[in-house]
This record gives C-alpha cells, sequence and structure tokens, in this order.
C-alpha cells in the first residue's frame, strides 16, 4: 500500500538557470495568492475561528440577565433623580436647570453612541483573509500563507508608516518557513506600526476614561460616557487597520462593553453611597474617585486590547498577546498617583 | 474583581524580575549529539550568528534581536583554564573560505564562552540596569563519547552480555568475525598476560572502527573512547574486550577475565566518571541533534541502531529521577530541545514531515523529561544551509528538488531525495532505493538573501534555549 515517490536526481543539464527556480521575494511581489507550490484553493467559509459570542443559556438564564439589565438602568435612572431632587430641595430653579441640563446631555451622549456605532459599521468588516490566516497560524501546511500575507500587506501600501514593516518583513522572509512560522514573522514585524499605534490609542482613551469618571456627577452619564468613549475607541482602531471586528468578534466586545458600562455605573453608585458614608470629606471623596478612576481606566483599555485582536488583519499569536503592560506608559501619566 | 486581579498581577511580574536579576545570569548549553550528528558545525555556527546578530535580518525569531535589544556579543576568555579553547575561527575559517569545508571530526572537548550585551525587556529591570549581561558558555566533545553514558549503570557481566548479543544481527555478525574467532581461542581463565589482552583488545577496536564505517554507519559502539581515546592514548583501560559469561570456570582471582574486569571497571571510573561529572553536571539547557536522515539512508538496521543509542544515552539524562545517574545530572535543566540536523538535506515543504518523525523517535525520553517538569521542544534546522527548493515537474508530478553541489562532485545537482514518511516505515516498507539523501559541500546558494550565512531555524532554536534569559 506504500505509495511512496521514489527518489530522483536531474543531471546538471536538465535545469537552465534562466528558469527562475523559487526565488527570494522580490522587494515588490504583485499579489499572488497562493503561487506557491501545492497551494489547493481550499473551502476557507468553514467556522470563525474567533472566540464566540459567550453563549449563554436560554430560557430563565437570559430573562434574569434582561431583568438585570432593567434593573440596572433604572436604578441608573433612580440616581439621577436623586441627584435631582437633592438640587430641586437646595433650589426649586437649580433643580429645573440641572435637569435640563442632564437631558440635553443624555439625548447629545446617545446622539453620540449611535453615530459612533454607525460609523464604526462603515468600516470594512474583517473578511475572509483573516479567517484564512487565522486557519493557517493554527495548522502545520507549508506554501499557502506566503500569498495570503503578500495580500494582506497590500492593503497598507497607501500607507506610508507601513513601508519599512513591510520591507522588513520582506527582507525576514526565507522560503523554508512554514505557514505558521510566516503568519507570525508577518505579525510580528509588518503590523508592528499599526500596533503600536493602535497600543497608543488604547491608552490615551484609557485615560480619558479615567478622567471623565472624576468629572461625572451622576452615574447614568458616566455609564453613557463610558459606552460612547470604547465606541470611539473601537472606531479609531477600526480605522488604524482598516477592519472592523467580524461577528463574533463584535459579540465579544459588545459584551465587554456591557460588562464595563454595569462595573463603571455601579462604582458610581458606589462612590456616592461611599462618600455619603465618610462624610464628605475631601481625603473621602479624592479617593473614592481614584478608584472610580482607575476601574473605569482599566476597563476600557481592556476592551482597547480585545478590539485591537479582533481587528487585526492576522491574529495575534497566542504569546505574543499585548497585555496592559504595553499600555502602561499612557496609564501611568493618566492615573492619579496618591502615595 | 478584575481590577484588583490584574493589580496583583502585576505585582507578581514584578517581583519575577526582581528575582530574575539578582540572579547570575550564566547558561550553560550542552550540545549533544551521536558522532556526526552536526555539534560542531551548529556550535560554530550559533556562535558565528550571535557575533553577527546586527548585521542583518538573519536571526527573526530570536526575540532579543528582533526587538532591538541586543547591544552586542563577544568572545570571552574561558571559565576553565585547562580545557581546550574551541576553535571557532579557524571552523568557520575553513566553512567560509575560498574552498568551503566541512570540520574534520573533533578529538577532544573544548570550550567557548561568550557574552551576549542586552536592554532587559522588563520595566524595573530596565530602571536598574540599563544593559545586562548574559554569559553563555557552551563546550563540543566527539559524539562517540557520549555512548559511554549508558555503561555507567552497567556491570561487566551485563555489559559484556548486551554487546555480544547485538553481535547475533547482522551487520554486526559479519563484521565482528575475526574477534569473536580470537575471544573463542582466548583461555579467559589463564593468569594474566599483557599479550593476550592486547590482541583481544585490539582486534575489538577493529570490529568498532569496522561498524563506524561510512557504508554501515553503525552508532552503538562502547566503549566510545576505543574510537576517539582523546588524552588515554595508550592506557591500559582501553585495552580491554567484552568476553561471554562465565560458565562453570568461574571468574578465578589473578585471571585474565578478572584482569578485564578490572579495566572495565577503572576505565568507568576514570574516563567516564570523570568527564561525564565535571562536565555534564552544570548544564541549565540542553539541545540533541540528531541526523535522522543520515541514518534512513543506510536502512532500516542502521536506523534502528541510532534510536537504540539515542533512547540508551537519554536515559541517562532521566530528569528528576532517582537512580545512581542524578547523582551526576542534577536535574537542574530546565529546557531541553530535540533538533533533526541538515534539515537542508531534503525541500522545505517537507520539515513538517521530519519535525514528525523526530517526535516519534523521541517520545519516550520527551515524555519522562516532561514529567519531570522540563520544557521541551522538537525542531528541525540546519545549521548552515547548503541547498535551495526548486519545485519541478517530473513524470508528471510537481516535486520539491534540493540544488545544491554534493559532497566530493563540483557541480551542483537537483535532488528529490524522496518523501519524508509520516511515521517511522517498518522495515518491510523499507525499500532498499526508498531513499537517497546526499550530503552536501558548505557552499552558500547564489541567492542568499543576507550576508551571513543562510540557516534553517537557528533563531527558533536560539529563542528556546535563551529567550527567556534575555527578558
Ligand atoms: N547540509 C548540511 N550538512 C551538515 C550541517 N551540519 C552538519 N552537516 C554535515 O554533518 C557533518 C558532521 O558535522 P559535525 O558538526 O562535524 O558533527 P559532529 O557532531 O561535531 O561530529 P563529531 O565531532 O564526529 O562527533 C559535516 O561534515 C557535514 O557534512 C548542515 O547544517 N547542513
Ligand atoms: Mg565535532
Amino acid at each position: 500500500m506504500s505509495r511512496w515517490v521514489p527518489p530522483v536526481e536531474l543531471p546538471p543539464e536538465s535545469f537552465s538557470p534562466r528558469q527562475k527556480p523559487a526565488a527570494p521575494p522580490p522587494a515588490q511581489l504583485p499579489v499572488s495568492p497562493g503561487q506557491e507550490e501545492g497551494c489547493d484553493e481550499e473551502d476557507v467559509h468553514d467556522t470563525p475561528a474567533g472566540p464566540g459570542p459567550g453563549k449563554r443559556g436560554f430560557g430563565p438564564g437570559r430573562w434574569i440577565l434582561f431583568s438585570l439589565i432593567l434593573l440596572f438602568i433604572a436604578v441608573l435612572v433612580e440616581d439621577a433623580v436623586g441627584f435631582l431632587a437633592a438640587q430641586y430641595r437646595l433650589h426649586p430653579s437649580l433643580g429645573i436647570s440641572f435637569g435640563l441640563l442632564l437631558f440635553v446631555l443624555t439625548g447629545a451622549l446617545l446622539t453620540a453612541v449611535v453615530r459612533e456605532w454607525r460609523s464604526l459599521r462603515s468600516v470594512r468588516a474583517q473578511d475572509e483573509l483573516r479567517l484564512r490566516l487565522e486557519r493557517l497560524a493554527r495548522e502545520d501546511a507549508f506554501g499557502q500563507a506566503r500569498g495570503v500575507l503578500e495580500a494582506a500587506g497590500e492593503r497598507y501600501r497607501e500607507r506610508p508608516e507601513m513601508n519599512n514593516a513591510l520591507l522588513a518583513y520582506r527582507a525576514a522572509f526565507r522560503d523554508h518557513l512554514g505557514d505558521r512560522e510566516l503568519v507570525t514573522l508577518f505579525s510580528d514585524v509588518a503590523m508592528r506600526p499599526l500596533d503600536q499605534a493602535a497600543l497608543r490609542v488604547v491608552g490615551r482613551h484609557a485615560a480619558g476614561a479615567a478622567l471623565s469618571a472624576v468629572l461625572s456627577p451622576v452615574a447614568m452619564l458616566d455609564a453613557l460616557l463610558f459606552l460612547w468613549r470604547n465606541l470611539r475607541m473601537i472606531h479609531e482602531i477600526a480605522r488604524i487597520y482598516g477592519l472592523r471586528p467580524g461577528f463574533a468578534g463584535s459579540c465579544v466586545l459588545v459584551r465587554q462593553m456591557a460588562e464595563g458600562m454595569v462595573v463603571v455605573g455601579a462604582t458610581e453608585l458606589l462612590t456616592h453611597t461611599a462618600a455619603d458614608l465618610l462624610g464628605d470629606t475631601l481625603a473621602g471623596a479624592a479617593l473614592a474617585s481614584a478608584g472610580q478612576a482607575a476601574t473605569n481606566a482599566l476597563f476600557t483599555a481592556r476592551i482597547g486590547l480585545r478590539a485591537i485582536n479582533q481587528c487585526r488583519p492576522v491574529p495575534f499569536p497566542p504569546s505574543r498577546l499585548p497585555g496592559l503592560r504595553e499600555i502602561r506608559k499612557e496609564l501611568q501619566g493618566a492615573l492619579p498617583t496618591h502615595q | 474583581m478584575a481590577t484588583l486581579d490584574q493589580l496583583a498581577r502585576g505585582a507578581v511580574g514584578q517581583l519575577d524580575e526582581w528575582v530574575h536579576l539578582a540572579m547570575d545570569r550564566t547558561v550553560r548549553l550542552a550540545v549533544t549529539g551521536l558522532n556526526q550528528s552536526g555539534k560542531t558545525v551548529f556550535t560554530t555556527a550559533l556562535v558565528h550568528h550571535l557575533l553577527h546578530a546586527l548585521d542583518g535580518a538573519n536571526l527573526p525569531f530570536f526575540q532579543v534581536v528582533a526587538e532591538g535589544r541586543l547591544q552586542g556579543t563577544r568572545i570571552m576568555l574561558q571559565p576553565d583554564m585547562d580545557v581546550p579553547a574551541f576553535r571557532y575561527d579557524s571552523y568557520l575559517r575553513a566553512l567560509l573560505g575560498a574552498k568551503p569545508a566541512w570540520p574534520v571530526t573533533t578529538d577532544a572537548l573544548s570550550e567557548i564562552r561568550l557574552a551576549l550585551r542586552f536592554r532587559p525587556a522588563g520595566m524595573v529591570s530596565r530602571r536598574i540596569t540599563p544593559s545586562a549581561t548574559l554569559y553563555l558558555d557552551i563546550i563540543d566533545y566527539p559524539g562517540e563519547w557520549l555512548l559511554d553514558l549508558p555503561m555507567l549503570r552497567l556491570s561487566f557481566e551485563e555489559w559484556s552480555a548486551q554487546t555480544l548479543q547485538r553481535c547475533e544481527e547482522e551487520p554486526r555478525l559479519s563484521l565482528s568475525q575475526e574477534w569473536r574467532a580470537r575471544l573463542a581461542e582466548t583461555d579467559l581463565a589463564q593468569p594474566a598476560r599483557e599479550e593476550p589482552i592486547r590482541l583481544l583488545g585490539e582486534s575489538y577496536t577493529r570490529f568498532l572502527l569496522a561498524c563506524k564505517e561510512a557504508k554501515v554507519g553503525l552508532s552503538f559502539l562502547q566503549p566510545g573512547r576505543f574510537t576517539i581515546p582523546g588524552d588515554f592514548r595508550g592506557a591500559p583501560l582501553l585495552m580491554f574486550s567484552p568476553v561471554p559469561p562465565p560458565g562453570h570456570q568461574g571468574n578465578p582471582p589473578g585471571s585474565l577475565r578478572e584482569e578485564l574486569e578490572k579495566r572495565f571497571e577503572s576505565y568507568k571510573k576514570w574516563v567516564i566518571d570523570t568527564f561525564f561529572s565535571r562536565y555534564f553536571t552544570s548544564f541549565d539547557r540542553q539541545i540533541v541533534l540528531l541526523d535522522l536522515l543520515s541514518a534512513m539512508n543506510r536502512g532500516p538496521g542502521a536506523f534502528a541502531d541510532r534510536q537504540m543509542a539515542l533512547e540508551a544515552i537519554l536515559q541517562g539524562f532521566r530528569y528528576g529521577q532517582a537512580n545512581l545517574l542524578t547523582r551526576l545530572f542534577k536535574p537542574r535543566i530546565d529546557k531541553l530541545l530535540f533538533a533533526v540536523t541538515k534539515a537542508d538535506f531534503v525541500a522545505a515543504n517537507q520539515h513538517a514531515n521530519l519535525e514528525r518523525l523526530l517526535r516519534q523517535m523521541v517520545a519516550r525520553p520527551a515524555n519522562d523529561a516532561a514529567f519531570a517538569g522540563v520544557e521541551i521542544k522538537t525542531q528541525a534546522l540546519a545549521s548552515l544551509r547548503c541547498t535551495r527548493t526548486v519545485v519541478r515537474e517530473h513524470d508528471g508530478r510537481r516535486l520539491s528538488f534540493v540544488q545544491g553541489i554534493p559532497k566530493g562532485r563540483d557541480k551542483e545537482t537537483l535532488l528529490f531525495p524522496g518523501e519524508i514518511p509520516e511515521t517511522i516505515p517498518d522495515p518491510n516498507e523499507w525499500d532498499a532505493n526508498r531513499f537517497h539523501f546526499l550530503e552536501f559541500e558548505p557552499r552558500r546558494p547564489p541567492d542568499a538573501e543576507t550576508a551571513t550565512p543562510p540557516h534553517i531555524r537557528l533563531d527558533h532554536a536560539l529563542e528556546f534555549l535563551l529567550g527567556d534569559k534575555l527578558r
């Protein structure tokens, strides 16, 4: 049953040097997916590889979740109403003007959220290319990744900041590298400028989130601001990579944002309570708001890092997932330090 | 909550870094491999690429270089005064000279120490030391000596029995004829005299040398010093031979048999124990080089012999098990890399199968080591790539050929050496002309991309073996 191919040795005359063999990549390569040997066009339309949208149980679990969300919103509204009532008790005109202001702000923020969401949808969604690369990164194949990666690099040809990185990738290319190794190399070398830019964006937004937590007096506004800021951040990241997360990736991000909103809203509520309990001392307030800023910043940072992973045309090799460490510098400047 | 968790994890990470900093950064790398497995070429290439790491993009998978944190490498004075220096420059000159040549087979131990200067990646370390140094010690020695290791556990009788048993099969059966004839005509119970012992010993040595000949290519040849004596040349302890079991004669005191046994025991004590306890106790990292392809070339017999030799050796490295040998090998080694060398004998698309074969071959020792908490990796590599892959139609098939100058010729050839199977073929599937791997001259391919000589996955090996020490 063994059907092996017997060894062959061809005499020197049989290969003319002008018949160019599997050459090293020239500086500029045409897009040529699958030019390599053994590249059969395989079906790539199988299941997306990203983590699924975290299946929640149907039935009672869903209802509980749903009512929890409602409860949470109700508490947020109640907190806002409480705030207004307190102002009203101080002076009716104070209450009314705060009420108006809050109303306008909420409306504006909601519009901003919707707009941000829409414009995010306008960026092209993660596509087949990414699915293919995800798969190549998992398998032991040979000869297929080169073309796919060239196509991925081709997308950034118009981006001057990518020139050097793409050249560096081509310089490091070797024809003996297997597909998984090539994907890793591309991810490490070619994507570096985009990753750096995206990490800067995350750091900036994390810092901003910390600041707005300190400023906003009402939990509802805080939660909305958080949502808006995160959508904006994801949008910016998507623009950097020229791709937005696909369906699975979006689900993960939406879930994380919901989680973040709850925590951010809840900490704000707790902060109010804490301030009440501690009495309105300056120290108490400072401490509470510092904690809140840190929470806001960390949640934003986490969502940002996740978004980077979802927007990249090439998945990160598991060992190279960026963590908070990578944006520590930006964060350190942003978080209020207290010895 | 996530926040606390993250803060805690950050704190632990920093603590880790402190501990790491406090430790002395020296790595002793054991380059292990049977004879002709490519140890000398590997060591030379490794040193060369480290010395020239800053010259070009030739080590993209070695993180410290890829991240631009390596500041330079130098050859240092070696720590041990009484050990010969590894002749890096003369090997290199030979390999890259006008008439490139492979190094001659190693006949003595030598040592080299490198210093790698780098910028630490961690926040804490960077603040304390803007640049750190890692010292890397490597020793090179004849692969034959490694086979002495399994002898340590055996008595003279056990060892004799095993050796004689191996001689009951071809090709040893016919090669050992002369020696066995002499053994049969020697009266082992006679009082010990130098001459019959010398005759026996010389005959046995001739047998070992015949087994080692390139066309036979056996590996399991003990004692290792009989073929490469080093500085024991001519000493009585290199003059003995395995003997058949004593039977009714017993082992009378003062007999020839007793003298042979005494020499065997002194060999164990003065040669093996000294060598291994001196050089092999302090290793931190180990790479085991295997020349799978030449073994496959020589057919199932030589292949099985090599696998047996490998397992016997690696049993000696039984990481973390309490046997006699843990005294010698305090299980300090925490990373172990198995590498098939000379991967450039085959086209690049066959490397995955080559690695699969390797994994099967070393499954048992790898398991033992992993169980003892040692981190394991397997890979294919070529220290000096001498061929390139060319895809051609042949007989209606698309085949991946290698193109290079075979050893002893002066013209390039296109070779399809046969397909590497996914599993070790069993002997009856192993047709005599299924594989035809050729050795190549160390000639760099004309289209090599970089100034430094091309290699295959040397950077992966470096990253696995040293990467974590360069963070
Ligand atoms: N094509 C190719 N051949 C290699 C490579 N490395 C080693 N070889 C071949 O393997 C032979 C042995 O290499 P050495 O490095 O001398 O082997 P060694 O393990 O030091 O051998 P001993 O000193 O005898 O134990 C060389 O003469 C080459 O023919 C490689 O990367 N590519
Ligand atoms: Mg050698």
